[in-house]
């Protein structure tokens, strides 16, 4: 199709999140009154409704919720097979990003991963995922 | 007794031409369907003031209305992908029981195989959360997020590609005899198992088919249904209720919200899963039934691959479910939900020929829209 995948839009809270990850930094966001994290960034808490939020470092260590080898690549940017995961930080939160770095067989789900950071292009930064052993 | 009068009651249903229909526009299928529908249910484009559909243009209401001539007083384009037409067929319900409307058109209608409109990353919209944090990880949409309730589904309960595989050779052998199933040759697990991997553990046979199509649904109070042509099919119970748009958003990745949305339709209808003869449920990709089986409370959670051993979903089984082959087999234009109240409907009328489903009194539907992000449960029955 001729297409290089479309970069985040950093409209909104999304900007904070991506500008701490062109600088390596894996952010998501915490309540200051019940103390419960979550991704991505609202204008509330989703459990106890409270707009005093602020985004704090995450551990950038978790486990694979699940993933999937995609065969069939629709940008021009990104070579197959590559691997698509949902990750669930430590903290509780999921997000979805990539893991890299590894043999798409020899991953499971629950395996333990780690973030790194992915140079993409114009100054973005992907937080993307490798077996936490090999950090 | 409480009065049923007001009560919503299915009089007419229709499909458009199906499978590769070149030259017609999305509102042309769904205005096909939605002649046909009244046809059927004996009644005029005149009777019609209630009028519900979706994704034919941006104004896909007002485009319908003005290319049927009606005026209606009362329209809804609630957009919930491939559930859109169960919960237009609760809210017709709803607006029914009110006084608001009498005879209300459901209807449906897309070129997508035409237009060549498909994408595998799917419609990528602007100002959404997936816009600013997953649209970038270059997802297939809806496939990828499927592959990864599949693969967690295989992972937690030691289920098996076969078992998914199961699922695709029983939609094709109820759509062996359906002449108008668009994928008609008969599939093994073997041939399931052998197609190319599009995104693990999904394979090219655990998808879809891309058609064109369209259809309708007539629904009016059963009062006003008594007289009409054919059986009324009444709607006994629904349920809806959406849970997530982006992938990680996902609040459980095997627990949907269709345990919620059938739960409040099964409540309605006084009836529980062991009271329904004919399943319908929406198989954008094989893993959908078997999720969906759990979660709609026909099996336990983690039991799906178990429940359907021996061929019970197969022509022929114990356990007749996607009587018209499926979004797998049949057809699937983009948004299927219309096509599983189309069968119901036929199958509780007793209309499925070799298809058909011996003293069928009870169908239930559900509809999944997005990527498991909406659900709609509806429970018909014939008196
Ligand atoms: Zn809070």
């Amino acid at each position: 199709m001729g297409l290089e995948r479309p970069l985040p839009e950093t409209n909104g809270l999304a900007d904070t999140f991506w500008k701490a990850a062109g600088e390596e930094t894996l952010l998501i966001q915490k309540c200051r009154t019940c103390q419960h994290h979550q991704h991505y960034a609202r204008p509330l808490c989703l459990r106890c409704e409270s707009s005093d939020l602020e985004m704090v470092p995450a551990s950038g260590t978790g486990v694979v919720a699940s993933y999937t080898v995609i065969h069939r690549s629709p940008y021009t940017d990104i070579t197959t097979p590559y691997v698509l995961a949902l990750i669930r930080l430590e903290e509780g939160v999921t997000m979805l990003s990539h893991i890299v770095e590894t043999d798409p067989s020899s991953i499971t789900c629950d395996m333990r991963v780690a973030v790194k950071f992915a140079p993409l292009r114009d100054g973005v930064k992907l937080p993307v995922f490798v077996p936490a052993s090999e950090v | 007794m409480p009065n049923k009068n007001r009560e919503a009651a299915i009089v007419g249903v229709a499909e458009s031409d199906l499978g590769a229909v070149p030259g017609k526009s999305a509102t042309d299928l769904a205005v096909q369907g939605s002649l046909r529908a009244l046809q059927d249910a004996g009644l005029r484009v005149a009777d019609v003031d209630a009028v519900f559909t979706a994704n034919l243009s941006r104004f896909s209401a007002i485009q319908l209305s003005e290319a049927l001539g009606i005026f209606p007083a009362y329209v809804d384009s609630t957009l919930t992908g491939g559930s859109s037409f169960e919960m237009h067929l609760r809210h017709a319900a709803a607006a029914i029981k009110a006084g608001y409307c009498e005879v209300a058109l459901i209807a449906y209608g897309s070129a997508q195989r035409s237009n060549r409109s498909r994408n595998i990353a799917g419609f990528l919209e602007s100002g959404t959360s997936a816009a600013q944090y997953e649209n970038v990880f270059a997802p297939l949409y809806p496939i990828s997020f499927y592959a990864m309730v599949a693969q967690r589904y295989l992972h937690e309960y030691g289920a098996r590609s076969e078992d998914l595989a199961e699922v695709a050779v029983a939609a094709r052998s109820w759509a062996e005899h359906n002449p108008k199933a668009f994928a008609r040759k008969p599939l093994t697990v073997d041939e399931v198992m052998a197609a190319p991997v599009v995104s693990s553990p999904l394979k090219v046979s655990d998808c879809c088919l891309v058609t064109d199509g369209g259809g309708a649904v007539i629904v009016t109070s059963r009062e006003r249904a008594r007289d009409l042509a054919k059986t009324p099919i009444n709607v006994l119970g629904h349920g809806e209720t959406t849970t997530h748009d982006a992938m990680s958003q996902v609040p459980d990745l095997l627990r949907h919200g269709s345990a919620e949305s059938s739960k409040r339709a099964f409540a309605m209808a006084g009836l529980t899963p062991r009271d329904i003869d004919v399943v319908e449920i929406y198989d954008a990709f094989t893993i959908n039934v078997l999720v969906g089986l759990e979660n709609l409370g026909f099996c336990k959670y983690g039991e799906a691959a178990d429940f359907i051993k021996g061929g019970r979903l197969r022509h022929g089984g114990d356990f007749p479910l996607n009587t018209q082959g499926g979004g797998l087999s049949y057809c699937h234009p983009g948004m299927f939900g219309i096509f599983l109240l189309i069968e119901a409907v036929r199958q509780l009328r007793g209309e499925s020929g070799p298809r058909q489903v011996a003293d069928a009194k009870h169908a239930l539907c559900h509809a999944t829209g997005g990527i498991f992000s909406a659900h709609s449960t509806i429970i018909l029955g014939v008196q």
